[in-house]
């Protein structure tokens, strides 16, 4: 009969077989793995699993792979056997309102169809299928796989243990009414019928009486509900006949005292599920040869409820009963409390041990252990040989943190892989100095997106991501060269003068070989702009060495260089007059937003322009230049328009006859008669006319452009105003004026001023007068100011110097950079060169060499010229949310002998000599 | 066996209660007919007398006196079949308590209901009622035609077939499998009981120890009986499986206490598909076909059509329809279309309505199919069975007009004079 009950089931889903036997090519497979945890502890590096049909056939070490086997290579993983959760939910019964169901069988509710990929993805390949929980006897519990199509299969004991609650909770059974649909004399309506016990005290009178029953009924046709009995027997006495253990529940000392006691007079086996106060029976568990499953009562990352009543004086669990009942050594199995943690039941196996239990004791109770206690260790619960093929790939050891599930093998086949960290690359060095003067050893850097994702020490590193070892290494922020024209290279002419005009953040192609070179040596952002020659020397834009399209262009104006070194009162004027003529262009700017925001602002110069005052200036005019030494007529042709005191409209060069295209007049005031008027000529750069206008007449001063100053005589042939023209409210936006936006730039406080300037009056007079307008500057070379650091002033402003640092004067060797570096001013050393742009490490060595403090010369190439271009929000130093810009060299980075072995520049591998042998 | 006795016996009643002497000859000059046989005709006669076809020719003429319908710019196809509906019974088609196997259908059976209006309406010639699924052990079903005033004028077969059902509250699987479990084998039992008491009543009979009584004089229980015929073997039963969860139960009762089931699947059985493909008989199917499909764990959301998928496994079964009165799942073309949608055969969707519900109701030489010799349940369609703009013009079941588009009263009083199938006629 028993064979009856228990083939009933299996042999129907024998029948069912959902799939196909699984082909060879799926089924035999070798997987070599860099340790493999065994299950009861013990442990192989760098072994060898054979499998083949859903089975182990071979574990251990070997010189070579089996030969016609496909190999799955895992060594840089850890590999466990699939857990095996000592007790779940996952049937999804819920307790019927009988209180004594023997013939209640877990699996018959379980849902085989169901893809359990939560248990999956936490490594739980086998699990336990609870009855019931609080009748006293809800019925029989039942092993399953969590995966397999077969069904067949994946029941690995249909009935595994006779469940029974002890305690308050089964005595809390409702009173049962069954009514009979006809009722007659014979077959009465009977009232509700109460179920017992309704209190502790008969609780274990029941249950003996239950058995007792079992044990002398007649009833020989044991099937389910044998007509005369209650409920069915068979599975008590299963019980009796030792065939089917006692899993008893029960919280208090007390009761478990009473499941001692049930289990004695019965002689069966007896595995006690979740008992709270272990501590207290502890030796008589242990004496009785009793097995405890636990649930952890600790839910990570979600409210862990409890402890709100002070009169509460319900028992407790405690997560560190499974430490105190192996210590007495009683056999334990762990699982989670509630299913929905059984994705982490890794990281709960690993809170049992910070709650006592040993490693390899919390490694056994998730897996042989279990198996043993849930009488199926003949399949599950270690790797051996013989063994179904049920385990796991980790990236990491167990009960690391940061370890998760990659892969769940069940009976050899793939039924889990995690879904990979999509573009991370994790790059784990020897040390990391991370520019702010932090070094962490062990260093692991996590870069995402382009940027730093985190850094640490001994981070765990997500599964997925592409993995960059290098134990020995030291990483560095990736270098910055403050000063350099790397990009610019002229055809023919060498590297072309600034211009305040010059684009130079679109000059540079990201696919100049000289960028790959600097970036070969670490050197991962260029300040690149072109020779100084005059007072504004043009732009300096923040590049990356590597990158496509525009992705290199860190920001396209960081600075504007000027050359100022005048001594005198009037000396800084060229100066101020440039910043002034950036100020009115920004205010024409600012005026137009304004305009655009409240139209009523833009409405005075329409109203101007309504009134019927006669307009001096609209109008088409023909302009004779005189007095340029030039040998033939040079003639404009203006077409003007006037709104308040406004002038805008188109310039055009007219020489013998011919046309040059319309410029725009950027900027045209009337001021009573005087007329000021600035516009481009050209490629001539910028040509000013300042004049006084009569009667359809105006004359005055011509200067600039290629020409020294001229004169000028201008002519009204027409009244009406130009169709080019700027006109009209909608379209009085002002014109980007490009030799402008690099001044413009520097009063927003978006580019910072580097003015190069070696005399000390010079030094003075620019710092002065930069406090006081207070705007971002630095300096470069500042010769005086190495011997006076004074003359820098208070707020030291950084000095970027050129490679030459080091000096001998009258026999004595000055180093500029640790003298200012010492004198409190943030030094940036600059490779002032084109190709010469890779040796910039060089020259902070050569620093170092000559009496520079190492870790100013980092920050010398990283940190500080990162905060003199206001960079330093993105790069300079290696912190979570900064661009992963980073260099990692074979040892000390300040050392000749190290060599460059990764370069990464927005978290993409620029360079990546780590194979190359040989120092470069 | 039995069904077929009881079949026999049903159609002769209903041959000769029927039989009116002015019309028992007709004649359909169709211009398409989808036989179900696998042959469609074109331009073909179709000659019924008593009830039954006797000639589908291009030759034929009829007799004098036979009523000629013209459908020469028509489609003729068997009248729908459907495997298993609670269609048309008044008053709730479900009972609460969990064991009334010895109810039956018949009493409950509404003839003026809506279902059984619009079914005739849709063309349904025959459709299997049962009692509804959420009564475990829930009484016994008939089959019946949409046509006739009373219960009796309707039924085909009467005690066809035993429902029951695994559809639980949640968590409660396990105790609805178990509680069917211990009602049958109650009943088990108790025949094993009564099977012994009266053998031992043989032996002392054949021993001389019986005094006066010649016979054995007891029944078994009639309040058992369905289950005990279902346990014999000589009653089907319909089992209701509402999810994949249950299937393996359904299994066990089918293969292993060798029950003789057709199972009504929940939408979500496909995803045991594979499961089902070894089982004696087709399945019936819900009238939701598909739906969308949220993996409980990825929240991943996929429209599904069970049927497809179903098919996909090789798995027959029968469609049914929505007893509701709104709703596009009330329309057996609609159901068949949505499978052909699905990629379905268009073959195999038509015949789940028509010839596989016939064999699984012991028709299968009466209805389901145009042939010669079957009784003539026939609809004729304006076009295409599968089109939304075809309309049924006629129904002919076995051999009389029951229905006819022109005169049906509550699509005049819904259309008035705009009746877009008088249009589509015309």
């Amino acid at each position: 009969m028993r064979q009856r009950l228990a083939c009933g089931w299996i042999a129907a889903l024998a029948l069912a077989a959902l799939a196909p036997a699984q082909g060879p090519a799926e089924g035999h497979f070798a997987l070599r793995a860099g340790k493999v945890h065994l299950g009861d502890g013990r442990f192989l590096a760098d072994a060898w699993i054979v499998v083949r049909d859903g089975k182990i056939v071979e574990v251990g070490n070997r010189s070579e792979p089996p030969p016609g086997v496909p190999v799955v290579d895992v060594r840089d993983k850890v590999v466990m056997p699939g857990i095996v959760a000592a007790d779940s939910d996952l049937s999804g019964h819920r307790d019927a309102e009988y209180n004594v169901t023997p013939d209640f069988v877990a699996l018959e509710g379980f849902d085989l169809v169901r893809k359990n990929r939560r248990a999956l993805a936490g490594g739980v390949t086998t699990a336990y299928l609870a009855p019931g929980r609080s009748r006293l006897i809800p019925g029989q519990g039942s092993v399953v796989k969590t995966s397999g199509e077969e069904f067949s299969r994946r029941v690995l004991a249909e009935t595994a243990a006779l469940r029974i609650t002890l305690g308050r909770e089964s005595t809390q059974a409702p009173a049962l009414f069954e009514p009979t649909p006809a009722p007659t004399s014979d077959d009465p309506l009977l009232p509700a019928r109460k179920q017992v016990p309704t209190a502790r005290i008969s609780q274990l009178a029941e249950l003996l009486r239950i058995f007792a029953d079992a044990r002398t009924s007649k009833a020989d046709t044991a099937g389910p509900g044998a007509a005369e009995d209650e409920y069915a027997i068979e599975p008590l006495r299963r019980v009796l006949r030792k065939e089917l253990p006692l899993r008893v529940h029960a919280k208090a000392g007390a009761d478990l005292l009473r499941a001692l006691e049930l289990a004695r007079r019965l002689e069966a086996r007896l595995i006690l599920e979740d008992p709270y106060e272990i501590g207290r029976v502890a030796t008589q568990v242990a004496a009785a040869k009793a097995a405890c499953v636990f649930r952890l009562p600790v839910r990570p990352g979600t409210t862990n409820a409890g402890g709100e009543d002070r009169f509460d004086r319900s028992v407790q669990s405690s997560p560190g009963n499974a430490a105190r009942a192996r210590a007495a050594g009683i056999p334990v199995a762990i699982t989670t409390a509630s299913d929905e943690d059984l994705e982490d039941f890794l990281l709960l196996a690993a809170y049992a041990v910070r709650e006592g239990l040993s490693p390899e004791h919390a490694m056994a109770a998730i897996t042989a252990d279990a198996a043993a206690i849930l009488g199926v260790d003949q399949r599950v619960g270690t790797i051996a040989p013989g063994k179904d093929a049920d385990f796991l790939v980790l990236s990491g050891e167990p009960f690391a943190v940061g370890t998760l599930v990659e892969k769940t093998y069940v009976d050899g086949r793939l039924a889990y892989a995690r879904e990979s960290a999509q573009d991370v690359l994790a790059v784990r060095v020897g040390r990391i100095l991370t520019g702010d003067g932090r070094s962490l050893r062990n260093g692991v850097l996590l870069a995402q997106g382009g940027r730093i994702k985190a850094i640490g020490e001994d981070l765990p590193i997500p599964f997925g991501a592409r993995v960059i070892q290098l134990p020995e290494g030291t990483m560095t922020p990736g270098m910055i060269d403050a000063y350099t024209h790397v990009g610019l290279s002229g055809e023919g002419q060498g590297v072309p003068n600034g211009q305040a005009d010059q684009r130079v953040a679109d000059a540079v192609r990201p696919d100049d070989p000289l960028l790959a070179q600097a970036a070969e040596a670490g050197v991962t952002t260029v300040l690149v702009s072109g020779r100084d020659q005059a007072l504004v020397s043009g732009r300096v834009a923040a590049l990356k060495t590597h990158g496509t399209g525009r992705s290199h262009v860190l920001k396209e104006i960081a600075g504007v260089r000027f050359v100022f070194d005048g001594v005198g009162p009037d000396a800084l004027r060229p100066l101020t007059e440039q910043i002034e003529r950036g100020r009115r262009y920004i205010e024409t700017w600012q005026q137009y937003e304004k305009s655009l925001v409240d139209p009523a602002a833009s409405r005075p110069v329409v109203q101007a322009q309504d009134e019927a005052r006669p307009d001096p200036i609209t109008g088409t005019w023909d302009v004779d230049i005189r007095d340029l030494p030039i040998p033939f007529p040079l003639q404009l042709k203006m077409v003007l328009k006037l709104e308040g005191t406004r002038i805008s409209g188109t310039v055009q060069v007219r020489i013998q006859g011919r046309e040059a295209p319309p410029q725009q007049v950027s900027e045209g005031t009337l001021e009573g008669t005087t007329v000021r008027m600035l516009f481009r000529l050209g490629q001539g750069g910028d040509v000013t006319l300042e004049g006084t206008v009569g009667e359809d007449v105006m004359n005055g001063s011509f200067r600039g452009g290629p020409f020294p100053n001229g004169r000028f005589e201008a002519r009204r042939t027409s009244k009406e105003a130009g169709g080019t023209a700027a006109s009209g409210p909608r379209s009085n936006k002002p014109r980007v004026d490009e030799a402008l936006e690099p001044i413009r730039a520097l009063l927003e406080k978006r580019a910072t001023a580097v003015v190069r300037a070696g005399r000390g009056p010079a030094i003075e007079a620019v710092v002065q007068w930069f406090e006081q307008q207070k705007l971002p500057y630095a300096l470069h070379g500042a010769a005086d100011a190495v011997d006076d650091p004074k003359l820098l002033g208070t707020t030291r402003p950084a000095v970027l110097l050129n490679p030459e640092v080091v000096e001998r004067e009258r026999g004595e060797i000055v180093n500029a950079a640790a003298r200012l570096a010492e004198a409190g001013v943030p030094i940036a050393i600059t490779s002032a060169a084109t190709a010469g742009t890779r040796f910039l490490p060089l020259h902070a060595s050569h620093a170092v060499r000559y009496g520079l403090a190492p870790e100013d010369a980092l920050k010398a190439v990283t940190l500080w010229p990162a905060r003199t271009f206001g960079l330093a929000d993105r790069i300079g130093t290696l912190e979570r949310g900064k661009d992963a810009d980073f260099v990692v060299f074979s040892g000390n980075p300040l050392e000749l002998t190290s060599r460059v072995l990764l370069v990464v520049i927005d978290g993409k591998v620029a360079v990546d000599r780590r194979t190359l042998e040989g120092g470069r | 066996m039995l069904l077929r006795t009881l079949l026999g016996s049903a159609l002769a009643c209903a041959a000769l209660s029927s039989a009116a002497p002015a019309q028992d000859a007709l004649a359909i000059r169709a211009g398409k007919v989808l036989t179900m046989t696998g042959k469609d005709l074109e331009n073909v006669v179709i000659l019924v007398e008593n009830g039954r076809i006797t000639a589908i020719s291009d030759e034929v003429k009829p007799a004098w006196n036979a009523k000629v319908i013209d459908a020469t710019d028509k489609v003729v196809m068997p009248a729908w079949v459907l495997a298993h509906t609670s269609g048309g019974l008044s008053g709730g088609d479900v009972e609460n308590m969990l064991n009334v196997p010895y109810l039956t259908v018949k009493d409950a059976l509404d003839p003026a209901s809506l279902f059984v209006e619009e079914a005739l309406r849709n063309g349904v010639g025959t459709f299997h009622v049962m009692p509804g699924n959420r009564t475990m052990l829930g009484g016994t079903g008939m089959v019946a035609r949409p046509y006739g005033k009373t219960v009796e004028d309707m039924t085909v077969l009467s005690r066809t077939a035993l429902k029951l059902s695994l559809a639980s509250a949640p968590g409660q699987r396990t105790t609805q499998i178990r509680r069917l479990q211990r009602a049958l084998q109650d009943v088990r039992e108790y025949l094993e009981d009564f099977e012994r008491r009266k053998k031992e009543f043989e032996e002392e009979k054949a021993a001389g120890a019986a005094g006066d009584k010649k016979e054995f004089g007891e029944e078994p229980d009639a309040q058992k009986k369905p289950v005990i015929e279902l346990l014999q073997g000589k009653l089907r039963g319909y089992l209701y499986v509402p999810g994949p969860a249950e299937v393996p139960e359904a299994l066990r009762l089918a293969n292993t206490a060798k029950l003789d089931l057709v199972l009504v699947l929940g939408w979500q059985c496909w995803r045991a598909a594979r499961a089902l493909t070894n089982l004696k008989n087709p399945v019936v199917l819900d009238p939701d076909l598909e739906a969308y499909d949220v993996d409980p764990e990825t929240d991943t959301e996929t429209l599904v059509c069970a049927a497809a998928e179903l098919a996909k496994q090789g798995v027959p079964f029968a469609l049914s329809i929505d007893t509701g009165t709104d709703g596009p799942q009330r329309f057996p073309w609609w159901q068949a279309a949505t499978l052909v949608r699905h990629g379905v055969d268009r073959n195999i969707a038509l015949a789940a309505l028509t010839t596989v519900p016939a064999k699984l109701l012991g028709l299968a030489d009466q209805v389901g199919t145009v042939e010669v010799g079957k009784v003539a349940n026939l609809q004729i369609l304006t076009g295409d069975p599968l089109k939304a703009t075809t309309w049924v013009d006629q129904v002919v079941l076995e051999g009389q007009l029951a229905y006819e588009r022109s005169k049906d009263r509550r699509l005049q009083h819904l259309f008035g004079k705009n009746d877009p199938g008088q249009a589509q006629a015309k």
